[in-house]
């Protein structure tokens, strides 16, 4: 359709902290703490990665001010570094106290930091016992009640786990906890998660060795003289359980203290895998240039040794941290390193994770042949292992490649493909996007009835998961199959849905979108002011925040009304 | 008083409120209340009863001593004085004869506060006995405070000095300690002179709340090693206590001094075979039903919820406000199973967050299958029970099972 832009244009700017769990969280929170205005509420939030906490504040403030519900933060403890060691400031040693004389006069959500951090301070200078803040916690909870506080308070497992044994009355209070992934997520065109992370480091919320690594580590500490050796690859162990539980400070300090005596010691085995785990902390932790450090220090260990198996795992994470970074050319080159190692090694399971990696590159250059081929290889490789969310990824990518090429009945073959898996595995966010991709092929081909009937089912998804900035996506892309129909009152009601979620988010990118859309129906209306008046809404907007694409499309559209 | 939209039901069930007088319809009674016969047993035992009290986290203990406390018939019996020790003492680092500090001081207070005179000799002895027995701080003294205020005083310098200076209340203990046996004698006297008293004496009953809530040893070491002397005030006593005590090995130990216990079971949804116990259930369904309106809730999302509770009201109430959350969220008009299934799942990763141990999962499968508690190792047995992951059923037929929430964990 001229002059219109449906979701496989629309890319996301900058980071995205939030995912689709992430938003549904926060309007739980913010639907509890709005019908706790007359008793106040306990709520724990797990997440370890601040960035991440301060977007989902950001976006609980956004969300509670329409409630007329104000934030306010409250720093218990924080955490620093002393001569290599942790050192915590306590801010408000007993919060219990600082609630009962603070309590505020509007309706209020407190966002509490630093439990975690006062635990462990006060654990350090009590010894065994339990930290006192969390005897003031467990018998002063009913000042939540009495001085009517919504509280969110941040923790990690680890704290959780503190809580409901040491604080079991104040634990026993909550309304209920979210668990927050740490990293961003990546929306636009679905890929599979990458990498030989996935397969060499599968998470588990079973951590149940970490205490008893923690166990063995005071023991082997206690022992004289001190085995060195043991200490650090018991640290290595505990520095990758943390990182799979996001608790990443801590472990970065494990890893570290690894890597020191390893280094010490000479074992330049040992001190490789260091490096490699601490590139994988630094990589969840955001901070690529550290990442990359560490996984050039292991290559460099690993080709002094002429360890290929970890040789071609160490390339491939390098590709992974280059592709992050958009640098496509370098992404590749390391890749092809790990799957030449790999091929001679008969890695299969690794292999499969490079290919469809190796796709996506060729598929963000636009050369969908060579991602074609190299998805292809994927699939039959992948096929006889087993893992069905990742092949249905897979079957999905594919189906993308032969839909921009036009091929709709190969994608449609390929999607149905991927929808059988996900249906078989209730994957819903999944099924919502090959419903919508779905519902683009019957469109493409003119068979509105049935596109209409695909993305309803994806909007019944969307509206159960409470998935608003999807659910824009998919009342616009409604709102264009009723366009297409000629049933401009239905579109521009769809679409003005679209618009009004996306206004609440501040989704500008998709704004532009929008704005361009609406004066496309305007247009066809015959309403050619109204419509211009759109446009110069979706320009002002799109020089500053629209992608390039959007931008031309909107120019485009201004010209051809002035015509 | 009922939820007529979700945004209430949010709002009534609230894990933080327990039953006050406003709330009162709310409540529902369980089949197999200790109340009447904890009741009868304090109006007509003549002994100076000692009860141990307990409970899952979240069964209602707090409500059901206010309920004992508010009953006319204990009112009008007893010479009632209940307090929580979080107010006294020093929660961090509590002791026996810090419990019996704050006794004496709660029963001197009390008779001073309701204008019994107590005889001048208890009166100078006492006042003699304080003053011997100084405490760090003097503050409070003062040549001009009459006998009882100087009491008074020291009383309140002596908790005051356990509950804030942690260097100041060593010193003070090493001083105190041999003179327990002392004190013991004085609170004996004034219970004595309260229920002797001219003006109508009464039995005097004594409620301690929030004894369930110091760590495991702490309990432990109170009414395990220091049973014997907690239970030699002369007047009838109800302790809160955690499960843990009621459950260790050491029970024996523990029911030589104390050998009345009661537990506030939780609701007995089923029986140990796992069928369904319609009147348990039905209470249940009747504690959600009195705080909503019945199409709020679908009646399959109801038993789904009540099943998942495993009986355990604040357990149940959590669920319904976790799925009407979630039923909010997703614009739905009344909970139905799916927002059920949702909040459920949500509470099994809390547990599985704490369940990170092997040693934890294989006592839970234990649990399930022989519905008995046993165990090599005692400690992280209780902290299950205290965590919720294991579910007592006493009184009768008692059993156990694994929390309904956590089976799938274990893969049961």
């Amino acid at each position: 359709m001229s002059g219109s832009l449906s979701e496989s244009e629309v890319k996301a700017t900058g980071i995205e902290w939030l995912t689709t769990r992430d938003r549904e969280a926060v309007a739980e929170i913010v639907a509890l703490v709005a019908n706790s205005r007359s008793q106040g509420c306990v709520y724990f939030g797990i997440c370890n990665n601040r960035l991440k906490v301060a977007a989902l504040e950001a976006e609980l403030a956004k969300q509670l001010r329409i409630h007329g519900i104000e934030t306010a933060p409250v720093v218990l403890a924080e955490r620093s570094e002393s001569e290599g060691q942790p050192a915590y400031r306590v801010l408000i040693a007993d919060p219990v106290a600082y609630f009962a004389t603070n309590g505020p006069a509007r309706p209020t959500l407190f966002l509490v930091r630093g439990l975690p951090e006062l635990i462990r301070s006060e654990i350090t200078e009590e010894g065994s016992g339990p930290a006192p803040v969390s005897q003031r916690l467990n018998y002063g909870r009913e000042v939540f009640r009495h001085q009517v506080i919504c509280a969110l308070f941040w923790i990690d497992p680890e704290t959780s786990r503190y809580l409901a044994e040491r604080a079991r009355d104040f634990w026993s209070f909550r309304s209920g906890t979210s668990q927050f992934d740490d990293g961003p997520c990546e929306p636009g065109a679905p890929s599979e998660v990458r990498g030989d992370w996935q397969s060499e480091a599968g998470s588990s919320r079973w951590h149940g060795d970490l205490q008893e690594k923690l166990s063995q580590l005071a023991a082997y500490r206690s022992k004289s003289p001190r085995d060195e050796s043991s200490i650090a690859s018991l640290l290595l162990e505990i520095g990758r359980i943390r990182t799979e539980q996001h608790d990443l400070q801590a472990a970065l300090e494990a890893l570290h203290d690894a890597e020191e005596t390893f280094d010490r010691l000479g074992n330049r085995r040992q001190l490789s895998n260091v490096k490699t785990r601490l590139s994988w902390a630094y990589k969840v932790a955001g901070r690529l240039d550290r990442a990359e450090e560490c996984a050039r220090a292991a290559i460099a260990l690993d080709e002094e040794l002429h360890d290929e198996a970890s040789l071609a795992a160490d390339y491939s994470n390098l590709s992974q941290l280059y592709y992050a970074r958009g640098e496509l050319d370098e992404a590749e080159r390391w890749l092809r390193k790990a799957i030449a190692l790999d091929e001679r090694l008969g890695n299969e399971r690794a292999l499969a994770s490079y290919y469809n990696n190796l796709s996506q590159i060729y598929d963000a250059r636009g050369e969908l042949g060579e991602a074609e081929r190299w998805l292809r290889k994927a699939i039959a490789i992948g096929e006889p292992l087993g893992n069905e969310r990742a092949l249905a990824i897979r079957y999905n990518n594919l189906s993308q490649i032969y839909q921009a090429r036009g091929e709709l009945g190969e994608a449609e073959n390929w999607l149905r493909k991927a929808i059988a898996i996900d249906e078989r595995l209730r994957n819903e966010p999944g099924l919502a996007t090959r419903y919508n991709n779905l519902s683009i092929i019957y469109k493409a081909r003119g068979e509105l009835g049935e596109a209409e009937q695909w993305l309803r089912r994806t909007i019944a998804i969307l509206e159960r998961l409470a998935d608003e900035p999807h659910l824009a996506i998919a009342y616009n892309n409604l709102s264009q199959i009723y366009q297409a129909r000629g049933d401009l009152a239905e579109a521009e009601q769809w679409l003005r849905k679209a618009i009004a979620i996306d206004e609440r988010l501040g989704d500008e990118p998709n704004l532009v979108i929008d704005y361009n859309n609406l004066a496309q129906i305007h247009k066809a209306k015959g309403d050619l002011a109204e419509a211009e008046r759109w446009l110069r809404k979706a320009l002002a907007l799109a020089e500053t925040k629209g992608s390039a694409d959007a931008l031309a499309t909107v120019k485009a559209n201004l010209e051809s009304l002035a015509e | 008083m009922k939820a007529s939209y979700l945004g209430k039901v949010i709002e009534y069930f609230n894990p933080m409120q327990s039953l006050d007088e406003k709330r009162k319809q709310w409540y529902v009674d369980r089949p197999d209340n200790p109340h009447e016969e904890i009741k009868v047993l304090l109006l007509h035992d003549p002994t100076p009863l000692k009860i141990l009290f307990s409970g899952h986290i979240g069964s209602g203990k707090s409500s059901a001593l206010n309920r004992l406390t508010a009953d006319p018939e204990i009112k009008n019996g007893f010479f009632i004085v209940q307090f929580s020790v979080e107010r006294d003492l020093n929660i961090f680092d509590l002791t026996y004869s810090d419990l019996l500090l704050a006794i004496g001081k709660r029963l001197f207070d009390e008779a001073d506060g309701r204008n019994l005179q107590l005889d001048e000799k208890l009166l100078t002895d006492l006042e003699k006995w304080t003053a011997e027995v100084s405490v760090v701080r003097k503050k409070e003294e003062g040549a001009d405070v009459a006998v009882k205020g100087k009491i008074s005083a020291w009383f309140l310098s002596a908790v005051g000095t356990l509950k804030t200076g942690y260097s100041e209340n060593k010193e003070f203990r090493q001083k105190f300690e041999p003179r327990v046996p002392e004190l013991i004698v004085f609170i004996n006297r004034i219970i004595h002179a309260i229920q002797t008293h001219p003006g109508g004496g009464k039995k005097v009953l004594l409620v301690i709340e929030d004894l369930d809530k110091p760590p495991v040893d702490v309990s432990l070491d109170l009414f395990l090693t220091k049973g014997p002397v907690l239970v030699q005030p002369e007047c009838k006593i109800v302790f809160t206590v955690p499960t843990s005590v009621l459950y260790s090995g050491q029970i024996k130990v523990v029911q030589q001094n104390f050998p009345m216990q009661y537990v506030l079971p939780n609701f007995k949804i089923k029986d140990p075979a796992g069928d369904k116990s319609d009147t348990a259930w039905n209470c249940m369904r009747d504690i959600v039903l009195r705080r909503l309106d019945a199409p709020l809730i679908d009646s399959e999302a109801l038993d789904y919820a009540v099943e998942m509770s495993g009986g355990v009201t604040r357990e149940l109430i959590r669920i319904i406000q976790a799925a009407a959350l979630r039923a909010v969220v997703t614009k739905a008009n009344a909970i139905q199973r799916v927002h059920v299934d949702h909040a459920v799942v949500k509470f099994r990763g809390e547990y599985s967050n704490q369940l990170t141990r092997q040693e934890s999962v294989e006592i839970l499968r234990e649990v399930h299958k022989t519905r008995q508690l046993r165990s090599k190792d005692e400690k992280p047995m209780l902290d299950l029970m205290h965590n919720l992951m294991i579910l007592q059923y006493p009184n009768g037929p008692g059993w156990y099972e694994v929390n309904p929430i956590v089976r799938q964990l274990i893969g049961v």
